[in-house]
């Protein structure tokens, strides 16, 4: 009897509790996290981001793409309302925009808060969500992470950001972050790929 | 390269040291309907535009950002935000019709001459001056032409071309300060400009190209 249940294949419920057991859990602790993002080799995802102002008549909505390889490798690029496209590898990082058919270096990456943005998406692809000094992270229930800003100088610039991870390891779902009450940009993340090999030219060429 | 330059920069010296362009004038039965083109340029009410602004500053530094900018054209007042594409405000400030409010100003966008010299940008490309039009006519190339002048030294005029472009030229006595360049829309029937680029000249050179992202009305808007 146990043996004819066995071979029976397994109820689709069944499979979707067994695996909700398995993921319990991976965003509870730092080290789960870390566990979790360390299966991560490289991420590729849609997103859209929402920036929300009380000046705005409605929130300005961008769309993109990003890809992720671990360690440091990162292509962030826009592709409404402006085509722009950040890349990072090798410890340097180079933004280019599109404009007229026609891509142009933007110095607006220097930026002393553009390196702190920079900064913290790598880190957070890494899962290494408590690694900022500059920032003071918590985990709190539903998966979900928040980053506040240490010192004063930074709180003006960043008032906190949020995380929240998705079901499976090593994925993040959304992302808020504060400028102020009424002032945020939430980025969602969509259709990510994990550990495919990407090319290196994704992080170094924009076409 | 360097020949180049040096031309370019002589041609730049000279435009910025030229006079006031002639007006011929008009029969006085044209000139109302040369002021009222002249003004309908400018947005009416309770606008707010998003804007992709290419700044291109001294030394060669080049980016691009988004600017949001409400204006008032009833009580000349202007609320302006510039952020990073990825959504980092900047500078938030506020012009009430006499002075500058800075709601934020992350540096080096934090300055009150930054901020002063941002909003005197918005006030000439989006406001019709508030003095009336001394001279109405039209230029050499038969472009037509209102010439206001806005303060003791300083003058501007607004300048439409036949092709339905239109350009703004702001001088101080003889000397051209600030140019706005309107583009001509694919969509006639919009009147303000998707592509307007400003100039300026003198010892704090610097341009900006600003495509239209979005508009609307406010009327019903905080």
């Amino acid at each position: 009897m146990l043996y004819q249940r066995l071979n029976k294949p397994l109820h689709p419920a069944i499979i979707l509790i067994i695996s909700a057991y398995l993921c319990i859990g991976w965003a509870d602790t730092w080290e789960g996290i870390r566990a979790g993002a360390a299966q991560i080799k490289s991420v590729q995802a849609e997103f859209i981001q929402e920036k929300h102002l009380k000046i705005l008549a409605r929130p300005l909505i961008s769309n993109g793409s990003l890809y992720f390889e671990s360690p440091g490798s990162l292509r962030w690029e826009y592709i409404t309302p402006i085509h722009s496209i950040l890349l990072i590898h090798n410890g340097a990082s180079k933004r280019y925009i599109e404009s007229d058919g026609h891509f142009k270096e933007d110095d607006a990456v220097r930026l002393q808060a553009m390196q702190v943005v920079m900064q913290e998406i790598t880190l957070w692809l890494n899962g290494r969500f408590d690694a900022n000094p500059d920032f003071q992270a918590s985990l709190v229930q539903n998966r979900k992470i928040v980053l506040t800003p240490k010192q004063d100088a930074l709180a003006l610039i960043i008032k906190r950001i949020t995380l929240q991870l998705s079901e499976k390891p090593g994925i993040i779902d959304e992302v808020m972050i504060f400028e102020s009450e009424d002032s945020y940009t939430r980025l969602v993340f969509k259709n990510p790929v994990l550990n495919l090999p990407i090319n290196e030219t994704i992080f170094t060429k924009v076409r | 390269m360097k020949y180049n330059l040096l031309l370019i920069s002589v041609a730049m010296l000279l435009a910025s040291c030229s006079a006031l362009p002639e007006i011929a004038p008009v029969a006085p039965s044209e000139e109302s309907a040369i002021r009222q083109q002249c003004k309908a340029l400018f947005p009416q009410g309770k606008r707010q535009f998003v804007h992709s602004i290419e700044a291109d500053m001294a030394g060669g530094r080049q980016t691009t950002m988004i600017g949001v900018t409400s204006i008032s054209s009833t009580d000349l007042t202007i609320h302006c935000v510039m952020m990073t594409i990825e959504g980092l405000v900047l500078f938030d400030g506020v012009f009430d019709g006499q002075k500058i409010i800075i709601n934020r100003g992350v540096p080096p966008f934090d300055s009150p001459s930054f901020a002063k010299g941002m909003i005197d940008d918005i006030i000439l490309i989006f406001f019709h001056p508030q003095t009336p039009a001394v001279h109405i006519g039209t230029m050499e190339d038969g472009a037509l032409i209102c010439r206001f002048h806005t303060g003791k030294e300083t003058a501007q005029d607004v300048v439409i071309h036949p092709n339905g472009s239109w350009m703004i030229r702001q001088y101080n006595g003889n000397q051209l300060r600030r140019t706005v360049q309107a583009d001509v829309n694919a969509n006639t029937a919009k009147r303000i400009s998707d592509k307007i680029t400003l100039n300026t000249y003198g010892s704090q050179r610097y341009s900006l190209i600003l495509k239209r992202i979005e508009s609307h009305h406010l009327e019903h808007h905080p």
